[in-house]
């Protein structure tokens, strides 16, 4: 490393340190319009998104409607910037249920080792034998449909993956010198686990965070393609793709750029994670 | 010496990184002549492993030769298109690797990987491409070759991988031999055993042989001519014999210094009471390879006696149980039979607030400066974690302890606020050592402390080990590989081999007279530094057997 | 390879259908709400069911029984291929999935033609040839192709290849040429996955030290990476290739229901909208099946290209 770049390392983030990497500052950029969305769609959309102009139907993209219209004449991108908020509760709270289940289990997993160790693993490799969408589709089935339901089935179909991280990150950090050497000074094991494990596992835990936010936002928006969440004229992003199915061979914009929007976002949260992990 | 052309010449050579401020070679000029050793000295970072694979023309893309030529038999390779290169490599320069570990492809049978050279470059048809190889095999000393060529690269030890390797190398009786740390991923015997070969190689080959090496004595025993590399450049060079009686540059003098000296008197036993601090009876570990099924035991049946203030050290080759042996003393492992009595403490039945008491008096110092210090915490954090140990209030005053401890072992007191990363091996190492020594312990286990550094800052830290002792009174248990390093710091010496104790004793009698076999073969093995004599060039030549 | 080691590995197969059936067998029948309620409802939103029809329904259907009891009554039957009868139709669930089957095989091996080859294509995109755009393009675009939801995909190109270039049929399930864009849909994220993992594996193998001394043994390019670098690097993506191919099933929901296919995922997406939990439990114990499946095929494959596997523990048991 040059004395510049060690001196760049050390002072954190410069302009010229983002500018360098134009990828990283468009998705953070993107993911605060975002945030904007989630918290005052009104600010960036101030059309109805629920009530259309009869005469304003299947309108292209234009100045006036950036998204363009739906076949009730409801501004499409008004739909999608109020969209956020369903679609992304949903994907925080699929989230939240498997990263707190998953880690929780992956750390206890580590860290006990033995028969916990043992059952846990068992455990996880047949939750990874059934692929997730599966996993997802059998928890919507029992739950039945709506929103917080699909939200559920996601979290559950992402349990494994964290608790399969979250054990190799603790048997990992566990198993280093430095571990060994703050135990061998006599340190009880918890301030161990505080001071040593948890904050060395953290990047790459936080990482999988956001990599699994990216794919939750998918499978969210997979479901609710399906019709398994949000009813229409709600407006979800998934919903708003299917919507635009029945009119797929003469209004393109009303899949097309509610999936872009949707592909922006999945594209800046791993280009995030990608620096998370520090590459 | 001669008027002939020399078979290599490099003169000139610049190689440089576009991220790194300083070119990793800097005008370097060094001859190898048919039939000569020339070693390439350094300690790592110094540019040795660039020079090697500018030879052979695979720097990574990003590196660029800046300057320089680097001719062989007049050809100057720097100017070669790709094309032509890859007719060179391995024809008429050929590469003995550093790690044979890693060195061989895993999924193919050695030799295949022999053979391949032979059909490469010299027309050989598949089946006598396979017998030469067996051939090869079976010159290079490996035993029923014809076997041996059938199997993969994971069913053979390290010094028979090396000895596959050197049959690729020399397959095609290539003109040049580049040697790069041949031997440093060996143990002590077959490190000999290669470096023989080679010699035996170059003597009835006429080819030419380029040694890289960090292992000074290695290049004294084994080299014509020598050259010493420092930060990319050569600092002297000269007859290897010239060099190392009479070193004119600063750098190679330090280097010499620094080098255990073989010949050197074990230290005189230590003023202490010599009581024993640490008794070890019947000790044994055995793990368990499948459900149920018992492995070979690592450790078996192994006494011990740890002198207070001494220096007892654990001798042996990888995997001889020498490492396990001190992370049962420490309870880091648990044993499965045999008793460790620690000043008379029952060591393997102490639990809880007691075990943490007894962690406190024996402490660790581990091989990897790199791992074993928590890469988010600063010095002084790290010093300061041992007193975390204790209750709140009996927590000394960290301003008073840290400079105080960091002075002990020699770092200067701004270095309090660095992470590890920004440090050195050697300033890792004191670092880890004032962490060991913060709790007063009365006993340290040394796990290979100091053979993951260069060996000038080898040579400082083990003197820092040896004034402490003195300072303090510290009772040492020093696990080594190196009979060299052991020598400056044992007063008693046991010699372990698959597990067992095969000699032990005080480190005077048993270092001088050995009396097993085993540990006379690893005395051997060192390098002796000098060859035995001055050898003279005409005694050089004539064929080993 | 050892006989003993194929067993085992039989054995483990087993035990993992096992728990992923009795994983199911919690998920549809433990978690809250009333299952006998749903098989009752025929799929209707909050329909008027009589109490006393529902309660001899639950009687007809074993529901009254203690939960321990009805798990194993359901396990037995399961065991002898007995896996109940769809609620929709009445049918049994080994029928109505064995008559999907040739509609979605076709699909998932012609997903698996397309999936193949884009990986073989990153992975030597991205090492193979010097050129520095082409190692970014390899690198960058599989990491965008996963970020794409796989239903989008699927309209985009009905949108661009059907109704506006008129290139392939819309809908069409007997036709070759209909079977195009589901499989692009379903090959191209797979394909994307595996590339990523065997471009990444290669370029690390190509850095290997035994790859380094091949080069210097004077052997060309390609043949270094022919001989030398691909059958190495091809360890790990295999593993991927197994995951991927049990994934497929799960892919073909959202794809089938795209493009209009009357296979095994518009089965599966209609249960779930009908609540048919039978038919749901059939199709995640296939799943199972599949990735148990594959996931053997590539264990027992393993020795035959990495030699050190047949002497040290069998790979499954690795974690």
């Amino acid at each position: 490393m040059s004395t510049s770049a060690y001196r760049a390392t050390l002072a954190g983030p410069t302009v010229r340190g983002w500018l360098r990497r134009p990828g990283l500052l468009l998705s953070c950029l993107f993911l605060l319009v975002v945030a904007v969305a989630v918290t005052r769609p009104s600010l960036l959309a101030g059309a109805d998104p629920l009530h259309g102009q009869i005469g304003e139907r299947l309108r292209g993209p234009e100045a006036a409607y950036l998204f363009g219209t739906d076949h009730l004449g409801r501004d499409l991108f008004a739909r999608v910037v109020h969209g956020a908020r369903l679609s992304l509760a949903a994907t925080g709270l699929a989230v939240a249920l498997g990263a707190v289940t998953g880690t929780l289990l992956g750390l206890a997993a580590g860290y006990r080792g033995g028969v916990v160790d043992a059952v846990l693993s068992r455990l996880t490799d047949v939750l990874l034998a059934i692929p997730s969408l599966l996993l997802s589709l059998a928890v919507v089935t029992a739950l039945g449909r709506g929103t917080v339901n699909i939200a559920v089935a996601v979290g559950v179909g992402s349990i494994a993956a964290f608790t399969r991280l979250a054990r190799a990150e603790v048997l990992r950090v566990r198993r280093s010198d430095y571990v060994e050497a703050a135990q061998a000074i006599g340190i009880p094991w918890w301030e161990v686990v505080a001071r040593h494990v948890l904050p060395n596992s953290a990047a790459p835990v936080l990482a999988l965070v956001i990599v699994e936010f990216a794919m939750a936002i998918l499978s969210v928006a997979s479901l609710s393609f399906l019709g398994y969440g949000a009813q229409p004229p709600t407006p979800e992003w998934g919903v708003l793709i299917a919507e635009g199915r029945d009119h797929l061979a003469t209004s393109w914009w009303m899949t097309t750029l509610p999936g872009l929007t949707v592909v922006a976002l999945v594209v800046s949260l791993n280009r995030i994670a990608r620096a998370v992990q520090g590459r | 010496m001669t008027e002939h052309k020399p078979l290599l010449e490099i003169t000139g050579l610049s190689v440089g990184y576009p991220s790194a401020p300083r070119p990793a070679v800097e005008h370097l000029s060094l001859r190898v002549e048919p039939g000569q050793v020339a070693a390439l000295v350094g300690q790592s970072g110094s540019g040795k492993s660039t020079t090697a694979t500018a030879v052979l023309r695979q720097l990574p893309p990003e590196a660029r030769i800046t300057a320089g030529a680097i001719r062989l038999d007049g050809l100057d390779l720097t100017q070669l298109s790709e094309t032509r290169m890859c007719g060179v490599r391995g024809k008429h320069v050929a590469l003995v690797p550093q790690d044979p570990g890693s060195s061989l492809n895993p999924v193919k049978r050695v030799g295949e990987q022999v053979a391949e050279v032979l059909r490469r470059h010299c027309r050989a048809d598949r089946r006598s491409a396979a017998r030469q190889a067996v051939e090869l095999l079976d010159r290079m000393g490996l035993d029923d070759p014809g076997r041996r060529a059938r199997q993969y690269p994971h069913e053979l030890s390290g010094g028979m991988r090396q000895r596959v390797l050197i049959a690729q190398a020399v397959a095609t009786q290539p003109r040049l031999i580049l040697a790069d740390e041949p031997t440093s991923a060996l143990d002590a015997t077959a490190q000999k055993a290669i470096l023989d070969l080679l010699d035996t190689i170059v003597r009835t080959s006429g080819a030419g042989l380029l040694l890289i090496t960090h292992d000074l004595a290695v290049a004294a025993e084994r080299s014509d001519t020598v050259y010493v590399l420092h930060a990319g450049r050569v600092v002297e060079s000269g007859a290897t014999d010239d060099v190392f009686a009479e070193p004119r540059h600063a750098h190679t003098r330090e280097l010499l210094a620094s080098v255990p000296d073989p010949q050197a008197p074990v230290r005189a036993p230590a003023p202490g009471s010599g009581a024993p601090l640490l008794t070890v009876t019947g000790l044994s570990k055995q793990y368990r390879t499948g459900w149920r099924t018992p492995g070979p035991p690592a450790v078996d049946a192994v006494d011990l006696v740890a002198g207070r203030g001494q220096t007892t050290a654990v001798v042996g080759e990888s995997g001889s149980g020498k490492t396990t042996l001190a992370r049962m003393v420490l309870r880091l492992t648990e044993a499965t039979a045999g008793e460790i009595d620690f000043a008379g403490l029952d060591v393997r039945a102490v639990r809880g607030r007691e075990l943490r008491a007894f962690r406190r008096r024996a402490q660790i110092v581990y091989q990897n400066p790199y791992s074993s210090l928590d890469p988010r915490f600063t010095v002084g954090q790290i010093v300061y974690e041992p007193f975390r140990a204790l209750p709140a209030r009996q927590r000394p005053d960290p301003t008073e302890v840290v400079p105080d401890l960091l002075t002990r072992v020699g770092l200067e007191h701004a270095l309090v606020t660095r992470r590890p990363r920004q440090l050195s091996g050697g300033q890792r190492q004191r670092v880890a050592i004032a962490r060991a020594i913060a709790t007063q312990p009365d006993l340290l286990v040394l796990d290979e402390a100091v053979s993951a550094l260069d060996v000038s800052v080898q040579a400082q830290v083990l003197r820092l080990l040896r004034q402490l002792q003195d300072e303090l009174g510290l009772t040492y248990l020093f696990i080594s590989h190196d009979i060299a390093v052991v020598r400056q710091m044992a007063h008693h010496v046991l010699v372990m081999r698959a597990g067992r104790v095969v000699e032990a004793g005080p480190a005077a009698q048993l270092l001088d007279t050995p009396r097993h076999p085993y540990t006379r073969a690893l005395l051997d093995a060192v390098p002796r530094g000098r060859r035995r004599g001055t050898a003279t060039t005409e005694d050089r030549r004539t064929p080993a057997r | 390879m050892r006989p003993g080691y194929v067993m085992t590995r039989l054995a483990q197969a087993a035990l993992v259908l096992w728990a992923a059936w009795t994983l199911s067998f919690v998920v549809l029948y433990l978690l809250p709400g009333d299952p006998v309620r749903i098989l009752a409802s025929g799929g209707l939103e909050n329909p008027d069911l009589d109490p006393a029809r529902l309660a001899q329904l639950r009687a007809d259907l074993g529901f009254d029984r203690p939960i321990a009891l009805q798990y194993l009554t359901h396990l037995a039957d399961a065991l002898q291929g007995d896996l109940g009868r769809s609620i929709t139709s009445g049918q049994p669930v080994v029928e109505v999935i064995a008559r999907a089957i040739p509609v979605t095989l076709p699909l998932a091996l012609a997903s698996l033609a397309v999936a193949v080859p884009v990986a073989l294509t990153i992975g030597l995109l991205a090492n193979a040839v010097r050129a520095r755009w082409a190692a970014e393009l390899a690198f960058s675009t599989p990491a965008l192709i996963v970020s794409v939801p796989t239903f989008w995909l699927g309209l985009v190109l009905l949108q661009l290849f059907s109704f506006r270039w008129h290139l392939f049929p819309a809908a069409s399930t007997d036709s070759l040429a209909g079977l195009v864009l589901p499989a692009v849909t379903l090959g191209l994220p797979n394909g994307a996955i595996l590339g990523q993992v065997f471009a990444r594996s290669l370029s690390q193998t190509l850095a290997e030290p035994y790859v380094q001394v091949a080069i210097a043994k004077g052997l060309r390019r390609s043949r270094v990476i022919v001989a030398h670098a691909l059958r190495n690097a091809l360890i790990p993506t295999l593993t991927v290739l197994g995951l991927v191919v049990g994934n497929t099933l799960a892919g073909s929901v959202i794809v089938e229901t795209v493009f209009a296919r009357p296979g095994l995922g518009r089965l599966i997406a209609r249960a779930v909208t009908v609540q048919d939990i039978p038919v749901v439990q059939g199709a995640v114990l296939l799943g199972a099946v599949v990735f148990v499946l594959t996931t053997l095929v590539v264990d027992l494959l393993y020795p035959l290209i990495d030699p050190r596997i047949a002497h040290t523990a069998p790979a499954g048991t690795r974690s």
